[in-house]
């Protein structure tokens, strides 16, 4: 208000100033891959990211600590778990700072759903489990093939390049298998297994035609990267890497992207909303608050990437309400919050094997061994009871302290004796599995509650059906039964029937697809109904697979920076 | 009047329920650190490396109980260490300090065995009354221990950086293991 013509003046400069080419919302795994293909394509790029700024080695308090230099020595003090209850179960005493607080930052389980978040310049890119396998066209045509859900408007040969150039940029360690169904990648050398592993590989692939255990597929360098890494095999990842042994936007992709000269990093930048220009059916900027000062900012740009992670994306689109839109942007078909997937895991298997005594490993490698898939594949491994399938990850170890301590009985120094060898060998192993698309799994606001900048919060309704509890079923089954067929004993099976959120794979509530009724987003993940808004995080996933999802979000990710600068030049955005 | 007949009416179960949730008395904690050593290093003694009283675990135990035990847990605890007292005492006429080391491993090893309940009997105590005094010493003494820097470190192998992963290696005649993965 005050002096009009001073408002207006203010306003053309702040316009000017407040104006790039491409406004990128998140700076998490596709945030940062999305900052770096947009500054390296030329494009003034401003990315806002809600939490605070975390620079590569500087702000990696923990990372060079030992284990006697914390107070709690990793273990979560009670107040931690009373103030913090779900961050708590993803934190420990050396990452904590790498989480929200749950005061903070509420939202409403309507049925419970673990939100893990990490609010800073890297976002969850940080603490991520860095496994990463291709998706292949098992999973893009599972959803025509099943009448589930809708059909991906895309297949493997449209993402298989994207999948290269992501990989040798991130590196990704890891050993080729020839599967089709887990297409190989442009790998790193592969880390070593140990002989348990070894000894397992040898059987499982010997007793059962077909199925294939592997070394994990890690986003650890095993061997440097553009002057990142190598891995130090220390496996105290989630605290970050000084040595940039392992991928994430803070050591990688915003590093690049800062390079360039053309990016601009906004922390503290709560997005509210992106705003629309009715007439010109285009999305003109977004308008944020300043999560320290509580002002109300906008921002200009001919596009829009949407990487806020699924939910907080899904949140965003739901927020961005106009004439056009009353429903949330982009959101005619309904679909925007719905189809929420998260992998349902934590059931598998251990067991102790006995032999290998004189045998020993050095060194803490970051990373376990893989079992692809190997259910519905083909009429021969056909399951009547369940859609779909799950892979396992696996690590071979000698218990230590750690596992046998308090069970272990007496006291004195036979105990200190017993305590301290290494013990027997085990193998964990343990599936991570495909979830549907369930239309009434779903995010939305509740618009009474609100939060500290006056957003609504966001409430989650989510639950697994019979076929996740069906193939749970055969998840445990089929481990003990490999264990069994290995020469295993004491096996464990073990279900700690977590639930949604806690494998932090939250995905699908933006879905792609060809047809604008039923889906939100197009086969190059623009909005169908805003061309120059795009989403590239977990949101745009139409089926879940079952293979840890980021390194497709940064494929997907790459190959829409490209499709979207191709068409600014040529005038089509 | 109101006191008396709550405690009439609730009597015996009333008073379990106190025990493990009242405000438990941690000065008692924080006046016996030095029995606190003592306890761990009777289960951990320094043999041909470092005890668990060299490694500083009555300290480590005292911070861990304070912050990190339910108040059910810490009751519990507080109320074991007065009975080790006694027991001491009752036993052998002498505080628990001054004990052989034989003698505190058997009074130690009679608390372990009294408490012993497994399965499903052992799961829903633990979950109604929380950790016994013994479950959280051992808990409390190997964690304390083990993540020390004589415990990681002289007891076990620590690598700082180890730079590289060997899958398979010969493990040599009395080596220790790794103390973190």
């Amino acid at each position: 208000m005050g002096d009009p013509a001073q408002d207006i003046h203010l306003n053309i400069k702040a316009k000017e100033q407040h104006t790039y080419d491409v406004i990128v919302i998140g700076s998490g795994i596709s945030g940062g891959w999305a900052a770096k293909e947009l500054c390296e394509k030329g494009l003034k790029t401003l990315v806002l990211e809600r939490g605070r700024d975390v620079v590569h080695v500087r702000d990696y308090p923990t990372a060079l600590l030992n284990p006697w230099e914390f107070e709690h020595r990793l273990q979560n003090p009670e107040k931690d778990r009373n103030e913090n209850p779900v961050q708590s179960t993803a934190y420990d005493e050396g990452n904590k700072h790498f989480f929200v607080s749950d005061k903070e930052h509420p939202y409403i389980q309507a049925s419970p759903f673990n939100w893990i978040r990490g609010y800073q310049v890297g976002g969850r890119s940080l603490t991520w489990g860095r496994q990463c396998y291709r998706l292949s066209d098992l999973d893009f045509t599972a959803n025509a093939k099943d009448g589930v859900g809708v059909d991906w408007p895309i297949r493997y040969s449209d993402i298989a390049p994207w999948y290269d150039y992501v990989e040798r940029f991130a590196g990704i360690s890891g050993q080729k298998e020839g599967l089709l169904h887990l297409p190989d990648g442009e790998f790193l050398p592969a880390m070593e297994m140990n002989s348990l592993e070894r000894h397992f590989k040898d059987t499982v692939m010997k007793k059962y035609p077909g199925r294939c255990v592997t070394m994990g597929r890690t986003a650890n360098l095993s061997a440097g990267v553009g002057g990142r890494g190598p891995c130090q095999y220390r496996n105290l990842c989630s605290r970050g890497c000084p040595f940039g042994g392992y991928f994430s936007s803070n050591s990688a992709t915003l590093p690049a992207a800062m390079a360039t000269g053309n990016l601009t990093l906004r922390p503290f930048s709560i997005v509210t909303e992106i705003l629309y220009d009715q007439e010109k059916k285009r999305a003109t900027g977004v308008r944020i608050i300043d999560a320290t000062t509580h002002q109300t900012v906008e921002y200009y740009a001919k596009i829009v990437f949407l990487n806020a992670s699924t939910i907080g994306s899904a949140a965003i689109l739901l927020r961005s309400k106009s004439g056009a839109f009353p429903n949330g942007m982009g959101n005619s078909s309904g679909q925007v919050g719905h189809n929420l997937m998260d992998h349902h895991f934590r059931v598998g298997a251990e067991g102790i094997y006995k032999g290998l005594d004189d045998e020993y490993y050095s060194g803490r490698r970051p990373n376990g061994i893989y079992v692809p898939r190997f259910r519905n594949l083909d009429a021969a491994t056909n399951r009547k009871d369940y859609l779909r399938g799950f892979g396992y990850q696996g690590i071979g170890y000698r218990k230590i302290w750690m596992d046998t301590g308090e069970s272990m009985q007496g006291s004195g120094a036979k105990f200190k004796d017993q305590l301290t060898k290494p013990g027997p060998w085990s193998l964990w192993l343990s599936a991570w599995g495909e979830t549907l698309p369930y239309y009434d799994n779903f995010i939305e606001l509740e618009e009474g509650q609100k939060d500290q900048w006056g957003l609504s919060l966001v409430k989650v309704h989510f639950s697994w059906r019979d076929n996740e509890k069906a193939m749970r079923k055969d998840m445990q089954a089929s481990a003990v039964e490999m264990l069994s067929q290995s020469g295993f004993e004491n096996i464990d099976p073990f279900d700690f029937h977590p639930v949604g959120g806690d494998c932090v794979h939250e995905m699908g509530t933006a879905r792609m697809g060809n047809d604008p009724a039923h889906s939100v987003l197009n086969r190059w993940n623009q909005l169908h109904e805003v061309k120059n808004v795009f989403l590239t995080d977990g949101s745009c996933m139409t089926s879940s697979a079952c293979q840890n999802p980021s390194l497709t979000y940064m494929a997907l990710t790459a190959r829409a920076c490209d499709f979207a600068v191709t068409a600014l030049k040529k005038g089509d955005l | 009047m109101g006191l008396l007949i709550g405690g009439a009416l609730v009597g015996g179960a009333g008073w379990e329920w106190w025990r493990l949730h009242r405000q438990p008395p941690m000065e008692v904690l924080q006046g016996n650190l030095a029995l606190l050593d003592d306890l761990a290093e009777t289960i951990i003694p320094a043999t041909d490396t470092p005890g668990a009283k060299a490694a500083g675990v009555g300290a480590a135990i005292f911070t861990l109980v304070r912050d990190c035990a339910d108040k059910k847990t810490q009751n519990n605890f507080i109320e074991g260490l007065q009975d080790v007292i006694q027991k001491s005492k009752q036993l052998y006429g002498k505080p628990f300090g001054e004990c052989s080391q034989a003698q505190r491993e058997q009074l130690l090893d009679s608390i372990e065995s009294a408490g012993q309940a497994g399965g499903l009997v052992g799961k829903v105590r633990k979950r109604l009354t929380g950790d016994s005094f013994y479950t959280t010493l051992k808990k409390y003494t190997v964690l304390g221990y083990c993540t020390s820097k004589p415990g990681a470190t002289e007891a076990m192998r620590y690598d700082y950086i180890p730079g590289k992963y060997v899958g398979s290696l010969p493990l040599q005649p009395g080596q220790r293991s790794w103390s973190t993965r």
